[in-house]
């Protein structure tokens, strides 16, 4: 299911995000994924954009309830959830619903880059004690 | 090491994280790191939700590449074991996997199989020649392409895991590639034995209902976190809005 094609009632032109990610390949570390393997819209919404339903492919709970979370926090998002609608399919459905002040894609990528952020200061934070701690471990000397 | 910005992490989206907050304002995330040695850590990850300690709990479970035999050519096997279960016991094996950010996934190499730059070649070959006596054929007897991916073993003297016994006249000549891989693929790809996690030891939350036989407080002694918080007193009343924020791991 393209992003694009079965929304007729939405121009292309009109939301850069969904509309140039049809030949965008984003990269991820040195891994490049095509960004319409990973993301897909739900059809049946509105011009607006603020009602969205994405589902996210190859995705479990591990993403899903922390982005959930992180979503939730920004102010002008009104609902956040997801849900898993089969077991067997590796695919995660994120409902995202915001006030006039944003759309669900600004809201979802404002939410991606937010948990990065969160996972980098967990990170920067955990070496640091690591060093502080003064147990007798060095990481090289495995 | 502080640089929070650091290392090749690239989300392609927007790699400035300082124009947003991502805790809003509110207590960033703290970590106190109670024990720690090579093969375990105990610490408390505090002033954070749920999800994202759980999230960081399934991560270290399911999502930590490591190094793992996948592919076993079997050349030679005259043991009493079949191929297969061979193959698998050779799976399972550990491999020192430190090396695992610097060895691409078999699915994103360039190869049209496999390559050095995506899997490290093991072999084995042991003989069984001493008459009455079984040879016992261990993880040390795989010899790697690449001194960086080598089956773990405690010192010098530890022959490592045992992966079968060869019986005089019998052999087993065999061809393993390691490639990397995610535990959500299969649970030899691991990198951790156990991860524990706790949260609320004293069910402030009421987050679980114990079954219990006659005394709750007898048959469900206090654990190893409940003298990080303070006891329940029994006219606590239940504060229904409160949430989890102190989260205990140990990870093997």
């Amino acid at each position: 299911m393209d992003a694009n094609s079965d929304n007729a009632n939405i121009d292309p032109q009109d939301n850069t995000s969904t509309g140039s990610a049809t030949s965008r390949e984003q990269g991820c570390g040195n891994v490049v994924v095509n960004i319409l393997d990973k993301i897909d819209i739900i059809p049946g919404l509105n011009k607006d954009m603020r009602n969205v339903t994405f589902v996210l492919k190859d995705e479990d709970h591990t993403l899903g309830n922390t982005l959930r979370y992180v979503i939730m926090k920004n102010p002008h998002v009104d609902y956040c959830g997801y849900s898993i609608p089969h077991p067997s399919e590796a695919k995660l459905n994120l409902r995202v619903q915001t006030s006039e002040k944003t759309d669900a894609v600004e809201a979802l990528k404002k939410g991606l880059e937010d948990l990065a952020g969160l996972c980098l200061y967990v990170e920067s934070e955990f070496k640091k004690k690591i060093q502080e701690s003064g147990f007798d471990y060095d990481p090289d000397s495995l | 090491m502080n640089n929070i910005n650091g290392g090749s992490f690239s989300l392609g989206l927007n790699n400035n994280f300082n124009n947003s907050d991502p805790f809003n304002g509110g207590p960033k995330p703290d970590i106190i790191i109670q024990e720690l040695d090579s093969e375990k850590i105990k610490f408390i990850l505090t002033n954070t939700e749920l999800s994202v300690a759980n999230a960081l709990r399934r991560l270290m479970i399911a999502e930590v590449p490591t190094i793992a035999i996948d592919m076993v050519e079997i050349e030679l096997n005259t043991s009493v074991l079949a191929d297969e279960f061979i193959a698998h016991r050779l799976g399972l094996i550990p491999l020192d996997s430190m090396e695992a950010e610097k060895i691409k996934y078999t699915r994103e190499c360039n190869c049209s199989q496999y390559c050095p730059n995506c899997s490290v070649e093991l072999t084995l070959h042991a003989k069984c020649v001493q008459d009455g006596q079984s040879l016992e054929v261990c993880s040390r007897d795989l010899q790697s392409s690449d001194p960086r991916v080598s089956p773990v073993l405690k010192d010098d003297n530890d022959k490592g895991i045992l992966i079968a016994k060869l019986r005089k006249g019998q052999e087993l000549k065999v061809k393993c590639v390691a490639k990397k891989g995610v535990a959500k693929e299969h649970a030899k790809w691991s990198p951790c034995a156990a991860v524990a996690f706790e949260y609320d030891p004293h069910n402030r939350l009421r987050h679980t209902h114990y079954w219990i036989e006659e005394d709750e407080k007898k048959e469900w002694p206090p654990g190893p976190n409940a003298n990080q918080e303070p006891p329940m007193t029994d006219d606590e009343p239940f504060d229904y809005n409160a949430t989890p924020n102190k989260f205990y791991f140990t990870v093997e």
